[in-house]
């Protein structure tokens, strides 16, 4: 049987989950742990790491490890780590292998295909480099979901009620999104949806770094060492604070950099006070969302948070004031997306329980043509867009517009595609370009028709028609890179498959050294020299290869480490 | 096929039927094998629900002015959001705040109000600041109701408007609304306006600009006397109406009407005397033939040169004209 697995690919963290039973559930990784941290290191011997044993690694190691690059995917920003560069593309499929991997080993079956998600705002470009990504991991992605999509899916289906219009407010580590969603008669319909991807937890992080670099002026004055490291240093140290801060009114900033300890506390006020541009900017998405839908909030029935970010307490202050409400906390945050995905898989799969459910999404930005307009004046102005399919239309949609010639003779008809909401198409992302040929006569008396048709995966087709000759040509949307031939994949999948994974079952063992070591980098004095002798005893029970042994002395280790810093956090 | 065969019901208004059809049917395609079955369907599905929507409206209370509504909404109270439970009460420091209607009443009666537009300006801008600082404006549905309100009140209230119009502006993030392809047509009007009283102050207004003669002049209606030492008046009045009429169309608001009609009238009688007439036939003669031009050199290019020159020569006469009336 083909198993079809539901994936959230996060900025910080990821996760895997299948339709079993009639109810969607997560896949525990080789670690046990629910999450999987989207992180890739490659170790001194050049094996490669992922996940927890990464990003503990990160602090260490910053030029052999990778992390956050879903904010990277659709450029062509390359990362480098150590000798080797990767694009964001390929580290993501890392990731998404690690995944495949893990639900494999629950299953004990081949997973042939899965249902990735990505963010509502993503674009055309990053949701293409996302599907090569899954390609890349040697999974079919079956379907890209938006990650509000996925998640209202998950909260919506558990008991099957029609639901009055709510709205989803996801904040995850690197993008935000929001959507407004109704269900009715097992129709789980989007209304509208809108976002900022280059909004979310990492950004709270940078505005703690500055806040605490204020007022440790050392740092600033007496820049030692690697900047890339001191930069992995703070940005950790900012994370266990911001995460202390969720629950507590103040928190400790702390790092030791070289063998100096260096602290600050940080209240919980000085900190909303530094995020409130941060704050501000997540209006502007909830706004346009309420706007497109036409409804007031009042007409909302409930506001789910998702994402890990949404558990700040000066988010949900911020959302309870601009809806005058407290809002829901029946989801699960870090894991709803995923299981929303997974419910997708299954409608893929065509699960029997979920046969009286259906899922309507719409596309969340405006997609157009550039066109040209004679002013007043007798002036011509060109680069004005011209809208086709409009933002929050319901998917798969086809839409035709009719346009004329600017000038006399005019030859030919040249339309290059955009994506976006600016007047101007400089500012929107141009997606393709297409030509006709037209017979040559005084302005405005040829006309043509471009037809837009967009389907739920997200792939544009454009139509474009002389109606005088029935003349037609078309574009299906294909960056270059999609051009790419079935054995340059094949080549590079080969290149990601060569590298020398870590064997699943020491990946436990990995993680636990990686924290281990960052935990040594932390630590000064004595209790430095009591985590090197735990780690070079824990070294010696490796190199012996016993299996009970190994796992009685890890688990020693972890709970020394749980002693001195406190748990470990995904 | 009309689109209740599509939707497989019978005609209904009734929204909650319709919707079960949609989805009945919705569950009977497949729609990544025939989309063209859901793009049906889809379409089928939207306009009932919009021909049920207007069939329903009628019956329902009649709709009030878009203009009326937010005030209704301020008056009546029951449409705000109530703010659940005391927990979200924050802690309010300082002299209790005036509601948003008080501010918004005081404003109305200053805007509508008689005292001169440049006594008010200090206090409704001052208002207006307290407005836009007011906690309230949190609630997405009352920071919405107030940017619909203001920009109306704005537009409603021109010029006594002007010391509201960079602070709402700002504010509301108007100027980057502008940038975007679906712009509402009101938030254009106010920043056109923005645009407008600009240039006023620095084209106009200022003693020595451009216009400021003929600014001075439409202050009051004409006077012939004093136009008879000043003949070129006349003419710089009538550049500065058509400017107002086709690009500045808010600056209208600046004059009296009984004045500003009273010159238009001078201007009309201006043009009837017989070197006025001819000056305004040779105007609508060099327009006939500029169009004719055009559309035959986009037949025949090769003579697009010496119509050119044929134009420029024309022109050069045309000035010529004007300068011997001078």
């Amino acid at each position: 049987m083909a198993v079809l697995v539901g994936i959230d690919l996060g900025t910080t963290n990821s996760a895997v989950a299948v339709f079993r039973d009639g109810a969607p559930m997560l896949i525990p990784n080789a670690l046990g742990d629910l999450l999987t941290p989207s992180a890739v290191s490659i170790a001194e011997d050049g094996s490669l790491l992922v996940g927890m044993a990464a990003r503990e690694r990160q602090p260490s190691h910053p030029a052999s490890t990778a992390r956050a690059f879903k904010r990277l995917i659709g450029t062509n920003r390359s990362v480098k780590l150590g000798k080797r560069s990767f694009s964001a593309e390929d580290l993501s499929a890392l990731v998404l292998s690690s995944l495949k991997a893990d639900a494999e080993a629950w299953a004990g079956e081949p997973v042939t295909g899965a249902v990735i998600t990505v963010p509502a705002y993503f674009n055309d470009k990053q949701r293409k480099a996302t599907r090569r990504a899954g390609e890349l991991a040697g999974l079919r992605v079956e379907r890209l979901v938006n990650e509000p999509t996925a998640a209202a899916l998950a909260y919506g289906i558990h008991d099957r009620a029609d639901r009055e219009p709510f709205l989803v407010f996801d904040l995850g580590g690197g993008t935000f999104d929001v959507s407004i969603v109704e269900i009715f008669d097992g129709i789980v319909e989007v209304r509208a949806s809108a976002g900022d991807n280059r909004l979310g937890g990492e950004d709270f992080n940078e505005a703690l770094v500055a806040l605490a670099s204020g007022r440790l002026p050392e740092i600033a004055t007496h820049p030692r060492g690697d900047p890339v490291r001191i930069a992995e240093i703070l940005r950790a140290a900012a994370e266990r604070a911001r995460r202390v801060l969720s629950e507590a009114d103040e928190a400790l900033f702390a790092f030791t950099r070289g063998d100096e300890r260096h602290e600050v506390t940080i209240s919980a006020a000085d900190f909303e006070d530094a995020a409130q541009p941060l704050i501000t900017r997540l209006k502007d998405p909830v706004l346009r969302a309420m706007r497109d839908s036409g409804l007031d909030s009042g007409k909302l029935s409930e506001i789910v948070m998702v994402g890990g970010a949404t558990r700040m307490p000066i988010v949900r202050r911020a959302v309870t004031r601009m809806f005058g409400r407290f809002p829901a906390t029946s989801v699960h945050p870090d894991h709803a997306v995923a299981l929303g995905a997974a419910v997708l898989a299954g409608l893929r799969a065509r699960d029997v329980a979920l046969k009286e459910v259906r899922l309507t999404d719409v596309c969340p930005f405006t997609l157009g043509v550039n066109t040209s307009q004679r002013m007043p004046d007798g002036s011509m102005r060109t680069g004005l867009f011209a809208p086709i399919i409009e933002r929050n239309t319901i998917v798969p949609a086809s839409r035709e517009r009719r346009f004329e010639t600017v000038a006399d003779n005019q030859r030919r008809v040249t339309f290059k595609v955009y994506q976006g909401e600016a007047r101007e198409v400089s500012s929107n992302v141009e997606l393709g370009q297409i030509e006709i040929p037209v017979p040559p006569r005084p302005a405005g008396e040829v006309s043509v028709d471009v037809r837009f048709s967009y389907d739920a995966s997200g792939l544009l087709e454009v139509d474009v028609t002389l109606p005088e000759s029935g003349e037609t040509r078309q574009l299906t949307i294909a960056d270059e890179q999609d051009a790419q031939s079935p054995e340059d994949l094949a080549a590079r999948r080969a290149v990601l498959a060569a590298l020398k994974h870590h064997p699943r079952e020491d990946a436990a063992n990995a993680a636990v050294l990686a924290r281990a070591e960052r935990c040594y980098g932390d630590m000064l004095g004595d209790r430095r020299a009591w985590v090197g002798q735990m780690i070079l005893q824990f070294q010696t029970v490796l190199d012996g290869q016993e299996p009970r042994a190994i796992a009685e002395a890890r688990g020693q280790l972890e709970a020394a480490l749980d002693q001195i810093e406190g748990e470990r956090f995904l | 096929m009309s689109i209740w065969a599509t939707l497989g019901i019978a005609k209904t208004d009734d929204e909650t039927a319709i919707r079960r059809a949609y989805s009945a049917r919705l569950k009977a395609i497949d729609e990544e094998v025939d989309r063209d079955a859901f793009l049906r369907l889809r379409a089928a599905y939207e306009q009932a629900r919009r021909q049920a929507a207007a069939a329903v409206r009628p019956v329902a209370a009649p709709e009030e002015p878009p203009e009326a509504d937010i005030d209704s909404r301020a008056e009546g109270g029951e449409e705000r959001p109530e703010p659940a439970g005391p927990a979200l009460v924050e802690p309010s420091d300082g002299p209790p705040r005036a509601t948003l209607e008080a501010e918004a009443g005081a404003l109305e009666r200053l805007l509508y109000g008689e005292d001169s537009r440049e006594a008010i300006f200090p206090e409704v801008r001052a208002i207006t600041e307290r407005m836009l600082a007011h906690p309230d404006l949190e609630l997405i549905d009352r920071r919405t109701a107030v940017e619909t309100w203001l920009a109306h009140t704005i537009l409603r209230a021109v010029p006594r408007s002007n010391a509201m119009l960079d602070l709402a502006i700002v504010r509301f993030g108007w100027a980057e609304a502008s940038q975007q392809w679906n712009c509402p047509p009101l938030v254009r009007a106010v920043l056109d306006r923005y645009r407008d009283a600009q240039i006023f102050d620095r084209t106009v207004r200022t003693p020595g600009a451009t216009y400021y003669a003929p600014y001075r002049a439409l202050l009051a209606a004409p006077n012939p006397k004093r136009l008879r030492w000043r003949p070129g008046l006349v003419s710089e009045v009538e550049t500065f109406l058509t400017a107002i009429d086709t690009r500045f169309p808010s600056l209208r608001t600046e004059f009296k009407a009984e004045d500003v009609a009273a010159w238009r009238e001078h201007i009309r009688k201006a043009h009837e005397t017989l070197l006025g007439r001819a000056r305004l036939q040779a105007r609508r003669g060099s327009a006939a033939v500029g169009r004719a031009v055009r559309k035959w050199s986009s037949r025949r290019s090769a003579w697009r040169w010496g119509v050119f020159v044929a134009v420029i020569g024309f022109q050069v006469l045309r000035a010529c004209a004007d300068f011997a009336h001078q």
